[in-house]
């Protein structure tokens, strides 16, 4: 109906408008002839109009306008309104936009216009197309205030009162239909691009809204949320983003290429302002620019076979394809010219894909900005993955390799995964073997190592380094230093911790050639002055010390203002120490000068002045050493003083607190001791030594017992004691390293046996079981089941057990290893001799226990025959504990290993020094004079006549002491072993009766007569005599025996040795060899 | 095809005489070619769904093949229940939806205008452990001839599947198999991956599970049907391999990307149960032991290790 009424209206319009024109021709016909009539001019106009003489109509209707003006009639104004409003048609077809504008206000502002809603929204057109964005803005205002509201007349300017006059008398009628819903949204994106344009981002923000809201059309819908963000951006209005980007998400803008390269731009904006969680999604967004271009170029070519073209621009067209695509090539203008109109959308996407072509390859910094923001939010895991995809990609690029080395990094320091980082890391350095990037690589699990204190692993590297080629292909200039700069840098600095890692593994050769390496190749490094000091530490710990002390004087020389200046001048001290020490008449005259030297240069240890040096109360220490060692006491006790109360370490006052309490145990001034450790443990609390402090504590406390007189008292000394000690080792037993508690438990050992009842025993080991339920720590449970062995004796069973049951010596605190070497001892299995050995050492260096290793160790390479390294063992061993009870094995041992080497004389010497220690009484003895016999007898065999017989006499001396005077030691062993042995000299003596004599003694010898070696005697005597001997020992007979022989020891009493030590007295009858 | 359009006009041509109240589900079956009918369903067995037309007793056979949606009528408040399943009230959408939608649950192995719904209905079951309920879900969907509807009720099937766990908490062999088995059978890389992930999981992997789950989110980061819940899993995997704040971040991120969703306030509700951002760890001081002798060694590395972190830096992404 609407419609209908239109139409009535329009043909009323049309027949007034022909009567006007013909008015009009009539009333201009008898104007002057050379001025066209109104009339004349609006005919002229459509005529050209008609012939689509544009810009000629143009003219015309302009002309046309302008004359009729001024007039009131109200068919005219109609006339010139639909008049305008053709010309504005024709200046927009024609792309005059800038003549169109202006054209349409004068439509507005003008009554009796048929299109008041499609004029403003033609002149938002217009005037955005002319990037008149503002006055778009407010074009696009009117036109939507217009649609509400006709009569509010918006966009029209204020008439004069002349048109006032004109124009008020005809009533103005809404004969056009309101804006769709569609247009209304297209407006309001008209306004918001306009806003946007003109760079009011706020006012942009609710047009686009209003859009993203209504538009049915999903990717208008993205790309309006997604100019928000953009506007916001800008703002900066970062909070009000975030409600944004969910919905942008969940639109398909991404395949929109302005969407596209927006959200590349949004997203670094938030990633720069550090609003991750804004720009990861966004960055999600962007699609890669293959799969942009793809999908595209689809829709290009969608859109030109709609508009009737070739599907691709520039394709050869057959003339039958001309029929399907008729306008290929664009439409052509309306004089058939060449020039071509190609529809708008089409242009634009063209551009827009040439546009993404023209853009470097992005996916890479996608992805990598991907990567670092699941960094910097700590999803490693993700980083990790994206820095392995773009080193997979592209490898070979800076990206790529920067990549792995990020993968490398985040594996390692913020997952702690090993194994991955080493499956891609490896796998990179077998193939790049140049550039700094592998280097960067080895530094990484360098310094993961380093941190795990997992040195084997550093070395594990070392294959790696040594395949790196450095090579000048890239000077680029960072800071002032070159790449190649940098990469030399980075070998510096591995080779100097692959070195530092063999330092730490104890390879001290290894460390000093690491070192001597950095020297060599890199001259002038950074490292040098380090890499010669540890150098000459290397030297000194490889026990080198005339070299030693020269790479330290050398240090001083070259670098006396560095870092090390200090230590390498009291390690050199300690250089001239042990030099000292391998004279045989050591003096450490040197050695102190040097010490006090040092003392007296940094001797303003005050902690807080730079002047301090924590080389003071080391050499206060060694200079105490030496004081003490000298017997000077009182100064050895001063240097200690000092080096406690300056002390910069805790261990420099460890030291001297249990050096200084060994000089109070030693003067018996216990209480003096108790009040060190005690003010010790104060001054250092948690760092100090505890355990061993405690031990010293308990260990004075027993020493004052002995002059307790109250035995009550006493007995209440010994019960705290016990506790104390218990507790100390629940407390501390955990720590494999605290070597205290390893002497807790060997000093407790003692006291159960030496003071505690048989319950009270059974209460501390209640209590010790107890303990072991309690605790899960591996190392504490070992320790305690081990004290609960020493104190039951039954260590060999508990050595046996632990072989089976440890996998590995991880956990295994000194006791258990001595339990451990015990056992093996006891099988003859040195399978694992060495690695207990070397346990010990790297770990263990300061604990007693190890003397256990070293006996497994000596015993195993003697077995192998492996002379000099047993010998060295042993040096190593006697060394560290002299003449202890527990050594007697090395000095024996090693008289043994000089007869195997045919020294007879060294072997003799070595012998006779086991029988001048007074702590080797006893079976230690019992062998030597044994082993004395061994010598003279294969020595006697080397010799002939008169010199075979007085050695053959000597060495029957010999192991006739042992069966006289020892017969109990080791169950008889050694008397029997002798007997044998004496009978045998005695055969080559050819003293046949004494041989048999000599079986005869063994056999009524009870002692011996049942052990194995008594069956050589039976054999040699024949059943018979053996069985008479049996009988007769069992009527209870006993023999008087005795078997003299000429040069014995107790006629001569020489021996090869200078030293004569042959027994003092006649070997007397054993009780009972006496009838 | 043609025998059932054929009986599709007749149908609309002869149900004129209004008939009694008739059994079965009403819906309107939409045919391959846009022809619809209005009828009540009887069944669907053996991928034949048999219905009454409109006003009419008679039982019509069609093949699920041929048929391209169906439309049902339930009267409920559909903004109610999407409100209650985005905020994470998983009982008051089965309270809502479980018996609305009995007649129609046999039904959605056909393309239907319930499937969302039906979607938020299993997932609440998921969410609140009832795995029975989600078995016969995953049994309906993987008879569908659909993808998307035969994956989802793969994987429902799998996540019941590792749900059974033994006394020791650990998932069952059986359990495991099965589920290995469906991953096998995924047809969408997402998916398969989704439940790789799941598997590995349950077994106790949580690391291997994060790195499996890290290949959805670079290769299918935009694969809105699996990003979420892919997205959800990995913030729990990092709980469960003791990162706390890759966690509680990760949640964060969930909650912000995937705002609105049942998925967000899930994370919502999880970021709530972990603490605050922990502090980091502190640096373990070396031995004593060593510290006398080696770490003068190791200082001057720390200092390069600065100065080289900042060459390559300077060498890396400079030009950024």
């Amino acid at each position: 109906m609407e419609n209908i009424e239109k139409k009535r209206r329009w043909s009323k319009w049309l027949c007034a408008w022909v009567c006007s024109i013909a008015l009009l021709s009539g009333s201009f016909c008898f104007a002057a002839d050379d001025e066209p009539t109104p009339g004349e001019l609006l005919k002229k106009s459509l005529q050209q109009m008609r012939v689509k003489d544009y810009k000629e109509a143009v003219i015309t209707m302009s002309m046309y306008l302008d004359m009729v003006d001024p007039s009131t009639s109200q068919g005219v104004i109609k006339i010139a309104q639909d008049l305008r409003f053709k010309m504005i048609t024709i200046l927009i077809e024609t792309d005059r936009l800038d003549e169109a504008a202006p054209a349409l206000q004068d439509y507005i502002d003008k009554p009796l216009g048929e299109h008041p809603r499609l004029a403003r929204t033609m002149l938002a057109t217009c005037l955005y197309s002319i990037s008149k964005y503002k006055e778009c803005v407010v074009a696009t205002a009117n036109a939507l205030a217009y649609n509400e509201d006709p009569t509010s007349n918006a966009g029209r300017r204020e008439l004069t009162p002349d048109e006032q006059d004109r124009y008020t008398k005809y009533a103005e009628k809404d004969f056009e239909l309101e804006y769709t819903d569609e247009e209304v949204t297209s407006l309001y994106m008209t306004m918001a691009e306009a806003s946007f344009k003109s760079e009011q981002w706020e006012a942009s923000l609710e047009p686009y809204e209003y859009v993203a809201e209504h538009t049915k059309n999903e990717q208008n819908k993205g790309y309006a949320i997604m100019q928000m963000i953009n506007a916001m951006v800008a703002l900066p209005a970062f909070d009000r983003i975030a409600e944004w980007i969910p919905k942008l998400y969940r639109t398909p803008a991404r395949y929109d290429i302005r969407v596209n390269l927006a959200l590349m731009n949004v997203a670094a904006a938030l990633y720069d302002e550090g609003d991750f969680d804004a720009a990861l999604p966004l960055y999600r967004m962007i699609l890669p620019r293959d799969e942009l271009l793809a999908y595209q170029e689809e829709r290009l070519r969608e859109m030109r076979i709609k508009n009737a073209m070739a599907p691709v621009a520039g394709m050869e067209i057959s003339e039958a394809e001309q029929i399907l695509f008729p306008d290929e090539g664009g439409q052509k203008d309306e004089d058939g010219g060449d020039e071509v109109l190609t529809p708008v959308e089409v242009t634009e996407l063209e551009e827009l894909i040439e546009t993404v072509k023209g853009l470097p390859s992005y996916e890479i910094d996608i992805q990598y900005r991907m990567a670092q923001i699941y960094e910097e939010v700590e999803r490693y895991w993700e980083a990790a993955k994206f820095f392995d995809r773009i080193h997979q990609t592209a490898p070979e690029t800076k990206m790529g390799s920067f990549a792995i080395h990020q993968l490398v990094k985040i594996l390692l320091q913020k997952l702690d995964a090993l194994p991955e980082a080493e499956e891609h890391g490896f796998a990179y350095m077998e193939k790049q073997k140049t550039g700094l990037e592998p280097r960067q690589i080895v530094y990484l699990f360098t310094m993961y190592h380093q941190k795990a204190d997992n040195m084997e692993k550093v070395k594990v590297l070392r294959p790696y380094l040594d395949s790196f080629v450095r090579v000048q292909d890239d000077n680029t200039v960072t800071n002032g230093t070159s790449r190649y700069e940098t990469i030399e840098r980075y070998d510096v600095e591995l080779y100097y911790m692959q070195a530092v890692a063999d330092l730490v593994l104890y390879n001290f050769a290894e460390c000093a050639t690491g070192f001597k390496l950095v020297m060599d190749e890199f001259p002038g490094s950074e490292q040098e002055g380090n890499a010669l000091y540890w150098y000459g530490m290397s030297k000194l710990f490889l026990a080198q010390f005339a070299e030693a002390f020269e790479v330290f004087e050398d240090y001083g020389k070259r670098f006396p203002t560095e870092p090390w200046a200090d230590e390498a001048l009291y390690q050199g001290g300690v250089c001239l120490f042990g030099l000292a020490g391998k004279d045989p008449q050591p003096d450490y005259t040197a050695a102190s000068n040097r010490f006090t030297y040092v003392i007296a240069n940094y001797s303003n240890p005050n902690l807080d002045e730079s002047g301090s040096s924590s080389v003071f109360p080391e050499a206060c220490n060694m200079r105490g050493d030496l004081y003490g060692a000298a017997g000077q006491l009182r100064m050895a006790e001063e240097d200690y003083r000092t080096a406690i109360k300056h002390a910069v370490k805790p261990t420099q006052a460890t030291y001297a607190v249990f050096q200084l309490a060994k000089v109070f145990k030693a003067e018996g001034d216990f209480d003096k001791g108790i009040t060190l450790v005690e003010e010790y443990l104060k001054q250092w609390g948690a760092e100090a030594d505890i355990a061993k402090a405690l031990f010293w504590i308990g260990k004075s406390k027993l020493q004052k017992r002995a002059l307790m007189k109250d035995e009550q008292l006493a007995d209440a000394l010994v019960d705290e004691v016990v506790a104390d000690y218990l507790a100390a080792v629940i407390e501390y037993g955990d720590d494999v390293l605290q070597d205290g508690v390893d002497m807790i438990i060997e000093e407790l050992v003692n006291i159960t046996s030496l003071w505690l009842s048989f319950d009270e025993q059974d209460t501390l080991l209640s209590e010790l079981k107890s303990a072991i339920e309690a605790t899960d720590s591996l190392v504490l449970k070992l320790r305690l089941r081990v004290t609960m062995a020493l104190i039951t004796k039954t260590e060999a069973d508990l050595g046996r057990r632990l072989l089976v049951e440890l996998p590995d010596f991880e956990s295994v605190s000194p006791p258990v290893l001595s339990a451990i070497c015990k056992v093996s001892i006891e099988n003859k299995d040195y399978s694992r001799a060495e690695e207990l050995l070397d346990i010990f050492k790297t770990k263990f260096e300061d604990s007693d226990f190890v003397r256990e290793a070293y006996k497994l160790r000596s015993l195993g390479q003697f077995a192998a025959k492996d002379y000099d390294d047993a010998l060295e063992t042993i040096s190593d061993a006697q060394a560290q504990y002299m003449d202890d009870p527990s050594m007697a094995w090395a000095q024996l041992m090693m008289a043994q290993i000089l007869l195997e080497q045919g020294d007879f004389s060294m072997a003799i010497t070595n012998n006779m020094m086991v029988l001048g220690v007074p702590a080797w009484r006893g079976e230690p003895v019992v062998q030597a004079y044994y082993q004395l016999g061994q010598v003279e007898e294969q020595a006697g065999l080397q010799e002939s006549g008169e010199e075979m017989r007085n050695r053959m006499a000597f060495a029957h001396a010999y192991y006739q002491r042992v069966y006289f005077q020892y017969k109990g030691y080791a169950n008889g062993y050694w008397s029997a072993e002798a007997y044998l042995a004496a009978a045998r000299c005695l055969g080559k003596l050819d003293q046949e009766n004494d041989r048999l004599n000599t079986y005869r003694a063994m056999l009524f010898d009870s002692f011996v007569n049942t052990l194995p070696q008594a069956d050589v005697a039976r054999q040699e005597l024949g059943a018979a005599e053996a069985g008479e001997i049996e009988t007769l020992v069992e009527g209870g007979v006993v023999t008087n025996i005795i078997v003299a022989v000429k040069g014995s020891l107790d006629e001569t009493d020489t021996t090869d040795s200078d030293e004569s030590v042959a027994p003092e007295t006649e070997p007397s009858a054993v009780e009972g060899e006496e009838s | 095809m043609k025998r059932l359009l054929l009986s599709l006009v007749v149908l609309s041509a002869t149900a004129i005489s209004g008939q009694a109240v008739q059994s079965g589900t009403p819906a309107e079956i939409e045919v391959a070619n846009g022809k619809k009918v209005k009828g009540f369903l009887q069944s669907l067995e053996n991928d034949i769904l048999t219905f009454h037309p409109n006003r009419s007793s008679k039982e019509y056979p069609a093949p699920v093949d041929k048929i391209k949606g169906l439309t049902f009528f339930p009267k409920y408040d559909a903004f109610a229940v999407e409100q209650s399943f985005n905020t994470g009230e998983y009982s008051d959408v089965i309270i809502t939806l479980g018996p609305m939608m009995k007649p129609y649950w046999e039904y959605m192995a056909i393309s239907n205008n319930l499937q969302s719904v039906f979607g938020m209905l299993v997932k609440s079951h998921l969410a609140n452990e009832d795995f029975d309920q989600v078995q016969r879900a995953a049994e309906v969907l993987m008879e569908s001839k659909l993808p998307n509807l035969l994956a989802q009720g793969q994987i429902y099937s799998a996540l019941v599947a590792l749900s059974a766990t033994t006394t020791n908490g650990l998932v069952t062999t059986n359990g495991l198999a099965m589920a290995e088995k469906m991953r096998d059978e995924v047809e969408s890389e997402a998916a398969g991956l989704y439940l790789q992930a799941c598997i590995e999981r349950a077994k106790g992997e949580p690391r291997k599970a994060i790195w499996t789950i890290c290949g959805i989110i670079s290769d299918h980061g935009n694969d809105m049907d699996w990003m979420p819940a892919s997205e959800w899993l990995a913030a729990n995997l990092y709980l469960d391999d003791g990162m706390t704040n890759s966690a509680a971040n990760c949640a964060r991120q969930v909650q912000s990307i995937y705002a609105g969703s049942n998925i967000a306030i899930d994370a919502e509700k999880l970021r709530k149960t972990l603490p605050e951002k922990a502090a980091p760890p502190v640096e373990e001081e070396p031995p004593a032991e060593q510290e006398t002798e080696e770490p003068e060694a190791v200082e001057p590395e720390q200092d390069a290790e600065q100065d080289m972190e900042q060459d390559t830096e300077q060498d890396g992404m400079q030009e950024e």
